[in-house]
């Protein structure tokens, strides 16, 4: 799993005396285009394999790790949290900005990413947010499918291979 | 001028050795166990060609009694031509197509002025008022038929003419014929001689008579609707006079005809054994129909005795011959789709013949499978209004009937089931046949919701609406397990 090896290297950073100058730069990192901000290359860059848009979610994933000071939950996804701000705030201004992520285009997502995860409050599970933005362009958009279940709450809904059949 | 004799001159379309003949009405009786089944694309013209060759067995032949008679029938291999062929001899005068006083189904000294062309005999024909289904014939320049097609539409015609504006020798409008609106049961064997056995209900000839056994009728008969009998009778009731026809020669074929009412028929209590019939909650009893937008099984429930229909008799009697003889046979149900006096189609439906709905745990576990199936319908049809108010908002109900008609959900689920409902039929007197059943529902169901997933689309607010209706769905295929349990 990509999305593991990657959180692992992530923490293993988090433990280290060189967290805070790292937490910064990939802070920084976010406003600038993905993966084109050098203070925050070494911290990523190592463990990056591909060019493209894989090369980006790494970049991506990493900035939002930072941006929550590296709140890793297993198993909550970004979809649930949202859901859960929601009903926190009772307020439909959080399901809008849930829908306008759905639809995010590559020069959106990582703003609207990073407006998404201001909302949360606690942990996200980011190896599964990795996994996901790396699927996130394949055309039958299962990824923002699989989403909207966790936001609308089908949770214990149907089997994927059952439907597939 | 006596020409054509549909005893003799082939004119009924049968599959014979692998091959489409057509044959004489003598031939398809007396060989009829040579014989695989009268083969045509109409199943208008497969009921009434049935309907002809029943009602002369039933006049030839001494009654069948029960299913034993039926069985001791099928055991002979095929009729018994000495029966057969004295009955068809003492009638041969009344068969012919063409004839001076007593053309065959038809009405000699109707008027030849103000010819009708003859495609208003065949109700799948463009024409009068029928909207245009299969053809593109036009009143104006009707083509010439050869005898055989047009003694063939005139037997369908008799049968199944929908009642309507006539305005013709004082009678401004026709009566249906006795199949205009209604489903045909046709059991069906290896060879047309079984069909036949199958479908020659047991019979007492007293008070029945066919057209051939009665004066031929006159235009004075039909005039101001002079005539009227009792719609009842089995081969009076299969040979009924519906219309007045006089087929004009052009010595070689058919374009024009006279045209004028039939007899008037007097309603009265005969169950046709053809037709299955229901009763509504005010009590009155109908004859099932075909629906234009639902496959036929989904309404065989409400011919069971228990919601208070009767089976059709050819369906009872095929079912006894079946559980007698040890055999397994098929089941067609043909019949036309009308609205008022249009037609919109013409159906022809193929299912195993369920013997085990005569007996009482069949016919239960049909209802409690039909029921399941309306059910998940119902809940499905909620689902769709879900993912139809998710996607589009809250716009007017008129909006979202269109976008729920549009979605492939229900159509899909039908369709799937529409398959599977033969298997049903066949495995019903088997103690799974109600899991199975669930099974496919349930399999129905997700594959027409995937379906509906693709079809959506895949922006936000889709998925938000499809999450809704996922939800819903889960919902509906949980309560189905657990109604079962």
């Amino acid at each position: 799993m990509k999305g593991a090896a990657f959180l692992n290297w992530l923490m293993s950073l988090q433990t280290g005396t060189i967290w805070t100058p790292a937490r910064a730069a990939l802070r920084r990192s976010l406003a600038f285009p993905l993966g084109a901000y050098p203070p925050a290359m070494p911290y990523v860059e190592p463990f990056v394999r591909q060019e493209g848009w894989a090369r980006e979610a790494h970049y991506l994933v990493a900035g939002l790790f930072a941006l929550t000071d590296g709140a890793h939950q297993s198993g909550r996804s970004l979809a649930q949290a949202l859901w859960a701000a929601g009903k926190e705030r009772d307020s439909k201004s959080v399901e809008k900005r849930f829908l306008a992520l759905l639809d995010a285009d590559r020069d959106q997502i990582a703003f609207r990413l990073r407006q998404a995860v201001g909302l949360v409050e606690g942990g996200l599970d980011f190896a599964q947010l990795l996994e996901d933005l790396l699927d996130w362009f394949h055309p039958n958009r299962r990824v923002q499918a699989r989403w909207a279940r966790e936001f609308y709450g089908a949770k214990e809904g149907i089997k994927e291979e059952e439907v597939a059949e | 001028m006596e020409k054509f004799n549909l005893l003799e001159e082939p004119w009924i379309p049968v599959l014979k050795d692998g091959q489409v003949y057509q044959v004489s009405l003598g031939e398809a009786l007396l060989e009829a166990h040579t014989i695989a089944r009268i083969e045509t694309a109409s199943p208008l013209e497969e009921a009434a060609l049935h309907r002809l060759l029943l009602a002369l067995l039933h006049r030839a032949l001494p009654p069948v009694r029960d299913e034993q008679d039926a069985a001791d029938l099928l055991d002979g291999g095929q009729f018994d031509q000495g029966a057969l062929q004295s009955y068809l001899d003492r009638y041969h005068p009344r068969f012919w197509l063409f004839h001076p006083e007593a053309p065959f189904f038809q009405i000699a000294d109707l008027p030849e002025e103000e010819p009708v062309p003859w495609t208003k005999l065949r109700p799948e024909l463009a024409g009068g008022n029928n909207p245009t289904l299969f053809d593109h014939s036009t009143d104006e320049s009707p083509v010439k038929i050869p005898y055989a097609e047009a003694a063939r539409a005139l037997v369908v015609h008799q049968s199944f003419a929908l009642g309507g504006l006539l305005r013709r020798l004082g009678v401004t409008s026709g009566k249906d014929a006795p199949l205009a609106r209604a489903a045909v049961f046709l059991p069906t064997g290896e060879t047309l001689f079984e069909t036949l056995v199958l479908n020659l209900v047991p019979y007492e000839g007293e008070d029945d008579k066919p057209l051939w056994e009665v004066p031929p009728l006159k235009q004075k008969d039909v005039e101001n609707g002079a005539t009227k009998w009792a719609l009842s009778g089995v081969t009076r009731v299969y040979t009924w006079p519906s219309r007045g026809v006089r087929l004009l020669d052009e010595g070689d074929g058919v374009r024009y005809m006279g045209y004028g009412p039939g007899v008037e028929p007097l309603p009265v209590i005969f169950r046709d054994p053809m037709v299955a019939y229901r009763t509504d909650a005010k009590g009155t009893i109908f004859p099932l129909r075909l629906s234009e937008e639902r496959s036929f099984w989904r309404d065989f429930g409400t011919m069971l005795p228990s919601a208070g229909g009767t089976l059709p008799g050819t369906l009872r009697h095929a079912g006894a011959v079946g559980l007698e003889v040890g055999r397994a046979h098929r089941l067609r149900v043909l019949g036309q789709v009308s609205d008022q006096a249009k037609v919109l189609d013409a159906r022809r439906e193929v299912y195993p013949l369920p013997s085990a709905l005569l007996l009482p745990q069949g016919a239960l576990a049909l209802e409690a499978a039909l029921g399941k199936a309306e059910r998940l319908g119902e809940a499905l049809r909620s689902v769709a209004w879900r993912v139809a108010r998710g996607v589009l908002g809250d716009k007017d109900a008129k909006e979202l009937e269109a976008f729920v008609r549009s979605l492939p959900l229900l159509r899909s689920y039908w369709a799937s089931l529409d398959l599977a409902f033969p298997e049903l039929l066949e495995a019903l007197s088997q103690p799974n046949a109600l899991d199975t059943w669930r099974l496919r529902l349930r399999q129905a169901a997700l594959r027409a919701w995937e379906e509906t997933r693709l079809f959506v689309g895949t922006e936000g607010r889709h998925l938000a609406a499809l999450a809704e209706g996922e939800r819903a769905l889960t919902f509906a295929l949980k309560e189905l397990e657990e109604v079962s349990a």
